[in-house]
């Protein structure tokens, strides 16, 4: 994979992020003018779980560039964002994308899909998911200028 | 295989976000030598907080951790509240 492929793998997954984003800002919009259904927060929170599957999928496809091995196992989702955090064990191929408050932010978006996808919707709690909702435009804002600024930095082939 | 260490980060991490009463349910509450994850009922943890509490168990004792809210009581926490074992509590 050349560099031009990741950056261009990556700004696809971000437009599709931002879109999403946007459509939580509208949830959250509503929210404010008190007209919120069960069905809106479900969506709020499926739309939040397809966030984080994007940073996955970057995170995924940078690891790949940078020729480290993929996390497997039933583990992995925790391993592959812990893979990027500041601190000694990072493989030093593998960028800082997740500092000391980035990385608990992403572990929450982390966790609250795997309930979105393991849960049942009708038992989700409405203030913890409008709360994890607010998060995320500052999240993923975050996470995506680590991103870029890891791009810039980086020329050619790893 | 589920280990004491793993569960008693748990409760050092649950501690840390303001957990009240932590119950332990599922495998590792019986059979810890082959149990694949770690099941939770947890109370005194609210909003986006409750999901990093869980991350961070997951992401600090290396195991796969499932955490539940312990209210509203619901049947689910009742029966595993019943089958399960208290491994914190601060009433």
């Amino acid at each position: 994979m050349t560099l031009d492929d990741l950056r261009e793998d990556i700004s696809i997954e971000f437009a599709r992020i931002d879109e999403t984003l946007a459509e939580i800002r509208l949830i959250l919009r509503n929210e404010r003018e008190s007209v919120l259904t069960r069905s809106d927060v479900t969506a709020g929170a499926t739309y939040l779980a397809q966030c984080y599957s994007g940073i996955e999928n970057v995170l995924k496809r940078i690891t790949k560039y940078c020729n480290v091995p993929l996390p497997s196992g039933s583990f992995w989702h925790a391993e592959l964002v812990g893979m990027f955090q500041a601190g000694e064990d990072r493989d030093p191929r593998l960028p800082e994308l997740a500092d000391a408050s980035l990385f608990p932010l992403l572990t929450t978006l982390r966790k609250f899909r795997h309930v979105v996808a393991h849960g049942y919707a009708v038992t989700f709690d409405r203030e913890a998911v409008l709360g994890t909702l607010r998060l995320a435009d500052g999240a993923v804002e975050r996470f995506k200028k680590n991103v870029l600024r890891f791009l810039g930095q980086t020329t050619g082939r790893v | 295989m589920i280990t004491n260490d793993q569960i008693n980060k748990c409760v050092e991490i649950a501690k840390r976000y303001g957990a009240r009463r932590l119950v332990l349910f599922g495998s590792a509450a019986h059979d810890p030598a082959t149990a694949r994850d770690i099941d939770l009922l947890c109370e005194g943890v609210a909003g986006p907080a409750f999901f990093e509490m869980a991350g961070m168990m997951e992401h600090e004792s290396h195991a796969s951790v499932d955490v539940v809210p312990g209210v509203p009581r619901t049947k689910f926490v009742e029966v595993n509240e019943r089958r399960g074992r208290m491994i914190y509590d601060t009433r």
